[in-house]
């Protein structure tokens, strides 16, 4: 079992959940998060003083999904991210056990 | 020494200023933090300042030629209603205002004012300056700031000095023998403002695709402080249409309220019962309010307290369904009118234009004969007089016409010279792209190295590392 976690930019998240929607996916973990990074940085005005602010708003996405599904999810949320100008990051990891804690469902079962 | 001339009374001159005052509260902050927490988050700033902008503006051009343009003197443009369309412009700023008000047109029609001429060009600015205010509400989230500083003093000058002229300025639709009523701007200002705002929308074009998907308010408190501050604003805005601390005055302030909670409710309960989500809500319980306020304003002084009755339920009803089923039509849906103002203003002043025409009743008084006798009253169709629906009619279609074409005509020049939208990119950023400013700006995540005046400038080693950090962090 995998997760899978991305970073992007709002617009693009709609996007994403539409595309894994077709993939069957049904649902996911979404986070208003923010991201630093030196491409987005921007300046703010207050009463005449600058400030600069490099955090750009961000959603972060994290989807739980079966081993054989991993490069195809992957490739699809990567596709989308990348029809948008700026930059991000979509990464994956190994997940040991999940469960259901409602139904007592383990691994698989409880995806 | 004496403090004022003979024809000065003080109690007068004290509510009108008072009257304005609460008109102005209206606009700034009510207006302002209404649409300001309505809108959504990314667009709070920008709206609040088209709102103190606009404000502005009108006041400028109120006081070098748009006053005289709506109460003065008649410029002779032709026979007929051309004759009697629009004052001569001319400022105020070298004139004695401290002079004894004076309408030319109204002379002999009402009693001699008792205040001076700032007075009444002040208390006039504020209806004048609130309008371009309603109609911000349809063309938030796209329209060009700099259209913007440049279209309201010109609409102000072709189109609200033309319709104040006309209804209240001693004008055509004003004279007789027709006698058009607008109590205190159910045409002037909210049909005008729904019509200009539906025409802007439909020129300047729609708001992003997805702003229009989710535009989701960002404070409901805050639109709760401007509703509220715009419901008891009115209280001067309809009890300072007569001019006179008297008796009409109440009339129309208690009228008003009167109008404005059954409108609140009859939208509630339709909320409650006929809504797909049948439940009550607080926005849709405050578009109802303004609806009851539109509605009685063109007859707050003119109706018995069953008719302002009547007419909060009715035009609320109307909006209520002009809002959920209207919308949903054709043109209704290409036509990006953000707040809906064409409904809640445009419609409901109508309705409020043409109830006043059914509902006018002769013995709510609005100026005396010396013996006490009624020197000025209504009468509509329930009372007798059927020919008042008619003259409604007309006044409101003239409003609709020279508001709609005049608005087309501002901003297609405008647009020959200048973009009457945002960037697609600045318009999904929002305020920070518009203006450098967000409604809600978050400390923590301000660079504080560079902000700080005190602290010690990074070195580029220093940020690098920053950067190096956030992107190790980000995966």
């Amino acid at each position: 079992m995998k997760l899978i976690t991305a970073v992007v930019r709002p617009p693009v998240f709609e996007a994403i959940k539409e595309a894994l929607a077709l993939f069957g996916v049904r649902g996911m973990t979404v986070g208003q998060v923010h991201r630093i990074s030196r491409e987005s940085s921007h300046i703010e005005v207050y009463r005449g003083r600058r400030f600069p602010i490099d955090a750009q708003p961000s959603i972060r996405i994290d989807l739980l999904v079966p081993d054989e599904e991993l490069s195809d999810l992957t490739r699809v949320i990567g596709k989308i991210m990348a029809t948008d100008e700026s930059d991000g990051n979509v990464w994956t990891s190994q997940i040991d056990l999940v469960v259901r804690v409602r139904t007592g469902e383990y691994g698989l079962d409880a995806l | 020494m004496i403090p004022y001339p003979n024809w000065v009374d003080a109690g007068d001159t004290a509510w009108q200023l008072a009257a304005a005052t609460l008109v102005g509260l209206m606009s700034l902050p009510g207006i302002a933090v209404l649409y300001g927490g309505i809108v959504q988050k990314k667009w709070a700033v920008n709206t609040i300042l088209m709102a103190f902008t606009g404000f502005s503006l009108v006041l400028l051009v109120w006081v070098l030629w748009g006053f005289n343009m709506g109460f003065g003197s008649p410029l002779h443009l032709g026979p007929g209603i051309l004759g009697n369309f629009v004052g001569v412009p001319h400022t105020l700023l070298g004139d004695n205002t401290q002079e004894q008000a004076n309408i030319p047109l109204l002379n002999g029609g009402m009693p001699s004012f008792h205040f001076s001429q700032s007075t009444l060009a002040y208390f006039q600015f504020v209806f004048a300056a609130i309008t371009p205010l309603l109609f911000l509400g349809s063309v938030i989230g796209r329209i060009n700031f700099k259209v913007w500083l440049l279209f309201v003093p010109l609409w102000s000058t072709f189109a609200y000095s033309v319709n104040a002229f006309l209804l209240w300025g001693g004008g055509w639709w004003a004279q007789s023998p027709r006698g058009a009523l607008d109590y205190s701007g159910g045409y002037v200002i909210h049909l005008a403002a729904g019509t200009t705002g539906f025409v802007a929308a439909a020129v300047i074009g729609p708001r992003l695709a997805r702003d229009r998907a989710r535009a989701v308010p960002n404070n409901l408190p805050m639109a709760a402080v401007g509703a509220g501050i715009l419901w008891l604003g009115w209280n001067g805005f309809n009890g300072g249409d007569p001019y006179f601390a008297g008796a009409d005055a109440a009339t129309a302030v208690i009228n008003t309220n009167l109008a404005t909670a059954t409108a609140l409710l009859t939208w509630l309960l339709m909320d409650m019962f006929l809504s797909p989500q049948r439940k009550p809500t607080f926005l849709g319980s405050v578009n109802g309010m303004i609806c009851g306020l539109v509605a009685i304003t063109p007859a707050a002084g003119f109706v018995n307290g069953l008719g302002a009755l009547l007419i909060g339920l009715i035009a609320s009803a109307l909006v209520w369904l002009s809002w959920n089923k209207l919308a949903r039509t054709r043109l209704f849906s290409r036509v990006d009118d953000t707040l809906g103002v064409v409904h809640t203003h445009g419609v409901a002043g109508l309705a409020g234009g043409l109830l006043v025409g059914l509902l006018a009743d002769p013995h709510i008084v609005e100026y005396l004969n010396q013996d006490g006798s009624t020197g000025f009253s209504a009468a509509g169709l329930f009372y007798g007089n059927p020919k008042q629906l008619a003259v409604q009619a007309g006044a409101a279609l003239t409003v609709i016409v020279w508001d709609a074409l005049i608005t087309f005509l501002i901003l297609k020049f405008l647009s020959l010279f200048m973009n009457l939208r945002m960037s697609d990119e600045e318009l999904e950023i929002g305020d920070v792209a518009a203006h450098e400013e967000e409604a809600y700006p978050d400390d923590s995540l301000v660079h504080a190295g560079q902000s700080s005046s005190t602290a010690r400038p990074p070195t580029g080693a220093h940020r690098v590392e920053l950067a190096t950090d956030a992107e190790q962090g980000a995966g």
